[in-house]
């Protein structure tokens, strides 16, 4: 799994250069493989860049673990020296590290965690880091970035918060000169070390053209991080001799040779011929053998993130008790975990007591769990991306993102990072990350604070979306959530449902039933057969109530509801009976109406029931912007209004 | 067992497309024998009577009132004892209490509509299933005036009300030149209102002739000013009364009976069609009735009617009579259920002819009543023009018939007396109270 490799006993001089041999020759043989048309993509080497993973490789113990990028290779070879693990993995092969799902740039294994994804990785790290730091057990974590990363604002987020944090992490900044093709002279201002000692982090300088120097300074600073606390910032000036990956080099040819003349390994085999060209040739061998190897193993086989297989939805009645607050149940089931699990870890801007976040749902929480509950800087991208790192490291961590909104801000960490690595390194790890957000309109707050966005984040393998409401106990979702979880989670918290009671007791002559299901899908329904079927969720769910009330009351049309509290993956029985009973569904959502909810509902409707003749409709949010005037935006949501409008044209019309 | 079987119309009888049940001589699920008379239909030249075929339970599939197809199955003949199925219930509702037990069954839920209708029906609320909702459909069925529902029935699907408002696209005859101009607003809105009038109802018609012998002078001395449009008015004000069904609307099997009866009234001098209302029409004075026509009748002239003046119409009255015109037949309005036509015979006028025409709204009444409508309507206008002898006191005189305006004197000859009155305030006679007042 990420357990690193032991590290190296014998003459450390001879190993590295060994290792910088072997990464050399696994690279150039990638290079041939590549124009054979061997291998998938593209690739990215380090030819030239060896010394900086093995000078840090040098210093790692076995719990500390690197945190790389597209250009891994090295890093991983440096570490692990598994040349046939990386040449399967490479060449796509099951026999891969991450049995060919990853490829050249997404490797997990030997302690060694690589995306392809520039600075999103920042926060990753940091997060694992931080469970480090919670376990008190001495690791360390090593983050590898590029010049090119300098551009990600996600890395002074992250900067900011290990530094503020006093985080295990050391950033190794590999620094040669080039973001794919733009000189750093054409992007870069002021200057890079300056940039976090600016965040209060000491900044070490090296180059690849000492090998022995480079991993000095990496064991001075790696050692300042181990002994703690805080992080550290290593530039280490490079070159890469070949292009970024393939045929994008127009570099000056003068520039390129003269680092080839200066490039360590050129000069081994100058200087030392005989032992030098010995362990270029090992390598050469054992690189061969793991091509060998690798063309002979089967290619990638690919499973679906969610084998989903239910039968037909059994309904319990649904009884809740007490009479409690939507955001009290939310409360006292984070509490609960708190208390009950100490991996547990909650994070978010303001959240800490007294203010207890923007609408009060971890109110006291920092107090009676001192260090777990965290204010964090405005931060989104770090927030989630520490929260994915946590729960790498197998804690239990609860992002809370202030506005639904803002998840636009975190949306890398969530699709690129959280939702990829478990699938993507082949199921070896999980990320059980909870993001909590409230979405919604209906409060004033104007196009920024109001949106409802979960339909971005609809439709990624590996995740799942949930939404609360209150008819089915919010404590118990995140009860059954805290229990099961095993994949990144995001659960939708409508602003409007917040301060509404949960209980079982519906508009009179109705009442709510549930799947039987860990995230149940809630039906609320008569003794009469229903006239129309109405598809909501969340917030939705207090006005189609509503309606459902007014639609019997001034029309004598039967409504049913069917509210699902897992959006995605969506289970779509529990719809489809409701449908084939009424033959007419309205889905209303808050969101925008072109390709959200509904439209995929309507679609996978459409595909169960081939040739009935079912009439659907959908309801959401007026295609523009919400605006902050209330009564305008009011006009241009889903209202009761305009659910019993619908369900009244679909019933006498239809 | 014998089978079901179905009754249906008899081509052969009728030359109609459909007929409409008027009576149903047994309530559905009641036993029957052979060649028992089960319903009365009505074609359009006659009633017809429909007779068992064989011995067996009634189970309705169309309801009095209802038009039915010819060769459309109105009921089935179940075999004896066989028991009208009933609608399969899923379990009653209960109140759930927080420890999972259930209480007492919650009771039936009714909508509004379902529980006047259950009032009207005499049922009781609790007789149907506990927790259950109630529709109209479902005390209509209770009350034996719908056929049980059919188990695993499609869900039911409701004819649309109304057509698209939007007029259809019409075009002008190829190969004539035409010239195109814009209606003016008021007519476009006048047509909306009328066309949405018309596609609410089904609209149908009846006429009278009524000949009030000596009306016109009688009205001159009655109420100076006041023209035989303000006499129809007042009178058919008040015979809404007796027949609220055409002071109403129809709306997916409901009559909404207006509490109020404010007459509208046709008026068009060539600078368009307007209707403005008389308020309250029913509680006030033929005076007062000529006086607001006769202010409506300025307004329009000075174009100073206010939208207040066209408000809350519930009927309307247009008379063409003083155009020469003898019979036509007036479209309802929207939200209206009829309209009563004022016609007359130019070359008649010292007998004073008057054809009088209702305009309907079928879903909701028949022919019969709108036909009791008008005779008791021209009854009444032909009593104002049979009376002989003025009144002995002035019009303004509390102790004259209100309705007739017959005078007490008048009164004493036909053995008749006034009777003191709320509304309208004042007196009405004994005769016009005997006449369905």
């Amino acid at each position: 799994m990420i357990n690193a490799a032991a590290p190296p006993s014998h003459n450390k001089t001879d190993h590295a250069l060994s290792r910088a041999f072997l990464i050399r020759s696994f690279e150039e043989r990638l290079l041939k493989l590549f124009s054979e048309g061997k291998l998938f993509g593209t690739v990215h080497t380090c030819i030239g860049q060896e010394f900086s993973g093995i000078a840090v490789a040098e210093h790692l113990r076995l719990g500390d673990v690197i945190f790389s990028n597209h250009r891994c290779h090295g890093h991983y070879l440096a570490r692990t020296g598994d040349v046939h693990g990386l040449m399967a993995e490479v060449m796509g092969r099951q026999t891969g590290v991450c049995g060919g799902r990853g490829g050249s740039q997404h490797i997990c294994a030997g302690g060694v965690i690589s995306n392809g994804v520039q600075g999103g990785i920042a926060p990753v790290a940091a997060g694992w880091a931080l469970a480090q730091t919670l376990a008190q057990n001495g690791n360390i974590v090593v983050a590898f970035i590029g010049d090119g990363t300098l551009g990600e604002g996600v890395l002074y987020e992250t900067l900011n918060i290990i530094s503020k944090w006093q985080l295990p992490l050391m950033i190794v900044l590999e620094n040669n000169g080039y973001a794919q093709s733009t000189s750093f002279s054409q992007t870069l201002a002021g200057d890079i070390i300056k940039r976090a000692e600016a965040f209060g982090i000491p900044g070490y300088h090296g180059d690849t053209w000492d090998p022995d120097g480079l991993t000095a300074l990496m064991g001075r600073a790696i050692r300042q991080v181990r002994e703690g606390p805080g992080p550290a910032f290593v530039r280490v000036d490079t070159y890469r001799l070949m292009a970024h990956s393939k045929g994008d080099d127009d570099r000056p040819r003068s520039e390129v040779e003269h680092y080839w003349s200066i490039d360590p390994l050129t000069q081994a085999l100058a200087r030392d011929g005989a032992q030098a060209t010995r362990l270029r040739q090992d390598a050469d061998d054992l690189v061969s053998s793991a091509v060998s190897a690798a063309l002979d193993a089967p290619f990638a086989k690919c499973e679906p993130a969610h084998p989903y297989n239910i039968a037909s939805p059994a309904w319990k009645p649904t009884v809740i008790e007490g009479r409690d607050r939507v955001v009290l149940r939310i409360h006292q089931a984070l509490r609960e975990q708190m208390t009950n699990d100490r991996r547990s870890f909650i994070l978010g801007e303001d959240i800490e007591g007294p203010y207890g976040g923007a609408f009060k749902v971890t109110k006291d929480l920092s107090l009676l769990f001192p260090g777990r509950v965290r204010n964090t800087p405005i931060s989104e991208a770090a927030i989630v991306g520490i929260g994915n790192g946590l729960a790498m490291a197998g804690m239990r961590p609860v992002c809370e993102i202030m506005f639904g909104d803002f998840l636009a801000l975190a949306a890398d960490q969530i699709i690129n990072h959280a939702a990829k690595f478990h699938w993507m390194y082949n199921e070896q790890i999980t990320v059980p990350v909870i993001v909590r957000t409230p979405m919604g309109g209906k409060r004033g707050y104007g196009a920024t604070h109001s949106q409802s966005i979960e339909k971005h984040f609809f439709g990624l393998p590996g995740t799942q979306v949930l939404a609360l409401h209150h008819r089915y106990d919010p404590a118990k979702i995140y009860q059954q959530l805290f229990r099961s979880i095993d994949r990144p989670t995001l659960v939708i918290e409508n602003k409007s449902l917040y301060g509404e009671y949960v209980t079982h007791t519906t508009t009179p002559g109705f009442w709510c039933e549930h799947t039987d299901d860990d995230f149940p899908t809630t039906r609320i329904r008569s003794t009469a057969s229903p006239d129309i079927t109405i598809l909501c969720y969340g917030g939705c769910l207090t006005d189609a109530e509503k309606a459902l009330d007014r639609l019997f009351e001034d029309h004598e049309i039967i409504g049913e509801i069917i509210c699902p509290s897992q959006l995605y993956p969506l289970r779509l029985d529990p719809i489809i009976e409701s449908v084939k009973k009424s033959g007419r569904m309205l889905v209303v959502e808050e969101g925008q109406l072109f390709c959200g909810f509904g439209a995929e509902v309507l679609a996978a409707v459409h595909e169960a029931c081939p040739g009935q003749p079912l009439l659907m409709r959908r309801q959401g949010a007026a295609p523009h912007p919400i605006p902050s005037c209330k009564p305008a935006e009011l006009d241009g949501l889903p209202g009761v209004d305009s659910i019993v409008r619908d369900c009244v044209a679909m019933v006498l019309h239809g | 067992m014998a089978d079901a079987v179905s009754v249906s119309i008899p081509q052969e009888t009728v030359n109609d497309e459909s007929v409409r049940i008027l009576e149903w001589k047994v309530p559905t699920g009641a036993p029957v024998v052979k060649d028992q008379l089960i319903c009365d239909v009505e074609t359009s030249k006659a009633v017809m009577e429909i007779y068992a075929p064989q011995a067996g339970i009634v189970e309705y599939t169309a309801l009095a009132g209802d038009e039915v197809p010819v060769g459309a199955v109105i009921c089935r003949i179940l075999p004896g004892g066989q028991e009208p199925a009933e609608p399969a219930l899923p379990p009653p509702a209960t109140e759930l209490t927080t420890n999972g037990a259930t209480a007492a069954p919650a009771p039936p839920r009714f909508t509004p509509l379902a529980r006047a209708l259950a009032g009207e029906y005499g049922l009781d609320p609790l007789s149907f299933a506990p927790g259950s909702m109630v529709r109209r459909d479902d005390v209509l069925r209770k009350a034996g005036k719908l056929p049980p529902e059919t188990p695993g029935k499609r869900p039911r699907k409701r004819e649309p009300d109304n057509e698209d408002s939007r007029p259809a696209e019409n075009l002008p005859v190829p190969g004539v030149p035409i010239a195109w101009v814009d209606l003016p607003r008021r007519k476009t809105l006048e047509a909306r209102t009328l066309n949405r009038g018309r596609a609410m109802s089904l609209q149908s018609s009846v006429t009278a002739i009524c000949r009030p012998k000596g009306l016109r002078p009688r009205l001159q001395k009655l109420s100076p000013g006041a023209g035989v449009n303000a006499l129809t008015v007042f009178e058919a004000a008040r015979l809404l009364r007796k027949y609220p069904v055409f002071n109403a609307i129809h709306d997916r099997g409901r009559i909404g009976q207006y509490g109020e009866v404010n007459i509208a009234w046709a008026i068009d001098g060539g600078e368009g069609l307007v209707a403005p209302v008389i308020r309250q029409t029913d509680q006030k004075s033929i005076h007062e009735i000529a006086a607001i026509m006769q202010r409506h009748i300025e307004g329009y002239v000075s174009n100073e009617l206010s939208p207040s003046d066209f408000a809350g119409g519930t009927f309307t009255v247009t008379d063409l009579s003083g155009d020469g015109i003898s019979f036509f037949e007036p479209l309802i309005s929207q939200g209206q259920s009829a309209i009563l036509g004022i016609g007359s015979d130019s070359a008649e006028k010292q007998e004073e002819l008057l054809y009088l025409t209702l305009a309907f709204d079928h879903q909701i009444s028949e022919g019969r009543k709108a036909a009791h409508f008008l005779s008791d309507l021209c009854r009444r206008l032909e009593a104002h023009g049979s009376v002989a002898s003025e009144p002995s006191q002035s019009p303004d005189d509390e102790r004259y018939c209100l309705l007739c305006a017959r005078d007490s004197k008048a009164l004493q000859d036909l053995k008749a007396i006034l009777l003191k009155s709320e509304i309208p305030s004042g007196f009405v006679c004994s005769l016009c109270v005997g006449g369905g007042w």
